[in-house]
């Protein structure tokens, strides 16, 4: 199996803050292997979520770059590599509430170019991370967070892409069910993909036997 | 991706029903209100545009009376007259030749003009009725010296006395009954007033035309009193004694009208003109009276008289006018025009008040999914598929919204419609009322002669054709035909979507325009 390489290039990025420019990224550099999870640690302010949202191309790269296999993202675009290259999971799972768990993956199904057969292919999916057929065909507002946390991870799994990321992906879940989630996304990064988790529990890093970085004041130690 | 955007649409709109059931009312109730001013619009400007044609829209070519009000006060302040002096002006006539010429435009649907005069019959008894009592009356007290010598022809006189204006004893010392009969020439049979306004219709014979000369069409009271039939001749002596003219009776009238026509003799202009004093009609170039064009739409009078005066610019040496009656059109119209004018403000105030509202809520509804849009871009939706989506729903529940509202629009748009008519007419007669003291009258009444009449008798004169009565008595539309068309459902379904566009754009664009992290975060 050939491994895949995400490449984070000295990294700076700054938002302002009342009109103070606060400079949250100081020049991140990391290398991530396909095959591997990894958990980026640090306290809340660190520049985890900044650094993860920069990975999972949700904003744009203000100075340094970030490449997959020699390609930056600038070059690919960020709308082409949230679609081919990552997908995230979010705290707050952020799924679309008026759709069933099924119809959430198969929009991303879709949007991945995978529509033929995408039903049976959604039930597949979500089976893979523990929801069933019936659960599968209930509105996501209905479903428990660690149900719906799931159905996030299926819907990232939807369009097979290298690179998962996931922010806190395990906040608000118990702990029986946190290690579940965790158990999931070892999983992914096991059949090859990079797998990213950003958490500010080392008890969630040490679980996932995960290659931990931590990130303090700006940098990626 | 589309067949995506098309899915996403219908989950959101399917599984949201109160969302969707509250915008599309809104939607319906706006789309009536926008459909029912369109259409009272349309409505109202189809009845003008009918009114238009149909009343045509006359125009007369008279004696400009202004004109030589001026030209006699002139000569008064230059001292050519004496100040004071009751001096009558003449009267500038029409003849035949420049009034058949102007009439020769593609303006003109049809036009009339007439010579009035008066006879005395000759062999043949009258029907007794008001006027030939009042001449009986006349007579006497002329008879005992009441009055002096002054009698003389009183029809086809063409001097004006400007009767308005004079006292009521000189009036009357100047007064003349002229012959015994009516004379009334006129282009054709259809512009008589009985026949316009359906009071007259042939009994015997047929109706005269411009080729039957020497014919004459009698009353049929006339008729019956003198034993006479179609095809009989009678013969009139002309009122200033210089000859007798027989006349051959082709059609006999009757009239639902009291017996003050039953005197009248009808016939085409140039049998008429025959009774004019001998030098008028021997040179050939008698006056006409009553010169009226009608129109083939109001909206043509202005360049009809421009096309007129640049043919005959002598009409303005010779004190002549060319006029138009706009009371009629005005009187008809009116109401409508208002009605119309009010819906179209509505219309705008609706409009302005749609984009407004919906702008409002497609932001709130916007604001609300913007996690959503957040979730789609992270996923990798590009910003105009989020768009299309969204303009999807609304375009879905919009068009709904209008489909229903054409079955409802309608009954809104005829009771608003008739209301503000009936409202608007209710003014009218209100107004009229205050004008005129009566209820129902047009303004003006008169038509553009203003009841003048040539010469000062009773002769022919009494009998005008005053044509331009009947369309000052033209009754306000007071009904509209509400019924929308595929023109105004058009109208509707493009203003709708152009103001869902409109509504959809900016406070779509102020989202999307955030990259995902800034929306997701809430910080946009």
């Amino acid at each position: 199996m050939t491994t895949n390489i995400l490449e984070v290039t000295d990294l700076l990025h700054t938002y302002k803050d009342g009109g103070e420019a606060v400079k949250v990224l100081k020049g991140v550099n990391a290398t991530f292997e396909s095959g591997n999870m990894y958990a980026i640690v640090g306290e809340s302010g660190s520049g985890k979520t900044t650094l993860i949202s920069l990975i999972a191309a949700l904003d744009k790269i203000q100075s340094g770059d970030i490449t997959f296999d020699g390609k930056s993202i600038k070059e690919i675009g960020e709308n082409e590599f949230r679609l081919k290259y990552v997908n995230i999971v979010f705290q707050s799972f952020n799924l679309i509430r008026y759709m069933t768990a099924r119809e959430n993956v198969e929009i991303a199904l879709d949007f991945a170019g995978k529509s033929d057969g995408e039903k049976d292919t959604a039930y597949c999916l979500l089976e893979r991370v523990g929801i069933n057929r019936s659960e599968s065909d209930r509105l996501v507002q209905k479903l428990s967070g660690g149900q719906q946390q799931r159905v996030a991870i299926a819907r990232a799994m939807a369009g097979d892409v290298p690179i998962v990321v996931a922010d806190e992906p395990t906040g608000n879940l118990d702990e029986n069910t946190e290690m579940k989630i965790l158990a999931l996304f070892k999983k992914l990064a096991d059949a090859g993909k990079i797998v990213i988790i950003v958490t500010h529990s080392k008890k969630v890093a040490r679980h996932a036997n995960a290659i931990v970085k931590r990130m303090e004041r700006g940098l990626l130690e | 991706m589309f067949k995506n955007m098309i899915k996403r649409a219908w989950l959101s709109i399917s599984r949201k029903p109160s969302r969707t059931v509250i915008l599309a009312l809104i939607m319906f109730v706006m789309a009536n209100a926008v459909l029912a001013g369109i259409t009272i619009r349309s409505a109202s400007s189809a009845s003008v545009e009918y009114a238009k044609s149909s009343l045509g829209g006359t125009v007369y070519l008279q004696a400009d009376i202004t004109q030589l009000r001026e030209n006699m006060q002139q000569r008064e302040e230059s001292g050519e007259i004496d100040r004071g002096a009751r001096v009558g002006f003449t009267r500038p006539g029409v003849t035949a030749d420049v009034a058949n010429d102007i009439a020769d435009s593609d303006y003109v649907k049809d036009y009339t003009y007439g010579i009035e005069s008066s006879a005395n019959a000759d062999g043949f008894e009258l029907v007794e009725n008001d006027e030939t009592k009042m001449r009986a009356e006349f007579e006497q007290m002329r008879g005992q010296g009441n009055f002096g010598p002054n009698g003389g022809a009183g029809g086809g006189s063409e001097t004006d006395s400007d009767s308005a204006e004079s006292d009521s004893a000189e009036a009357t010392q100047s007064f003349s009954f002229g012959g015994d009969t009516a004379i009334n020439g006129i282009n054709s049979y259809a512009f008589i007033d009985g026949v316009k306004n359906g009071t007259m219709t042939i009994a015997d014979g047929e109706y005269f035309d411009e080729t039957t000369d020497d014919s004459v069409m009698i009353s049929e009271d006339l008729r019956i009193l003198n034993s006479l039939k179609v095809g009989d001749t009678i013969k009139l002596k002309k009122s200033d004694d210089s000859g007798t003219v027989s006349l051959k009776i082709i059609g006999v009238y009757d009239t639902t009208d009291d017996n003050s026509l039953s005197n009248t003799l009808y016939m085409n202009v140039a049998t008429a003109a025959k009774f004019l004093s001998t030098e008028s009609y021997n040179d050939g170039k008698y006056n006409v009276d009553n010169v009226q064009y009608f129109l083939t739409n109001a909206e043509y009078a202005d360049t009809f008289i421009d096309e007129a005066k640049a043919k005959h610019p002598e009409l303005a040496e010779n004190n002549l006018t060319l006029s138009t009656d706009t009371s009629a059109y005005e009187q008809m119209v009116g109401p409508i025009e208002s009605v119309g004018s009010f819906a179209t403000t509505i219309l705008l105030i609706v409009i302005i008040a749609s984009i407004l509202i919906i702008a409002l809520m497609v932001t709130i509804n916007i604001k609300d999914r913007r996690y959503e849009m957040g979730v789609l871009l992270s996923l990798g939706a590009k910003k105009l598929n989020i768009i299309g989506q969204v303009l999807v729903e609304l375009v879905f529940v919009a068009t709904l919204a209008f489909v229903l509202s054409i079955g409802t629009s309608s009954f809104l748009a005829q009771a608003v419609g008739s209301t503000l008519l009936d409202t608007q007419i209710a003014n009218s007669t209100q107004q009229s009322e205050q004008n005129f003291g009566r209820p129902g009258t047009a303004p003006g009444g008169g038509g553009p002669d203003g009841g003048v009449t040539s010469g000062g008798g009773f002769g022919g004169g009494m009998q005008s054709f005053t044509a331009g009565n009947s369309n000052s008595n033209a009754e306000a539309i007071d009904s509209i035909d509400i019924s929308a068309s595929p023109a105004d459902y058009a109208i509707l379904f493009a203003l709708g979507y152009g103001v869902l566009i409109i509504a959809l754009i900016l406070p779509t664009i102020n989202i999307i325009r955030f990259e995902p992290k800034t929306i997701l975060t809430g910080k946009e």
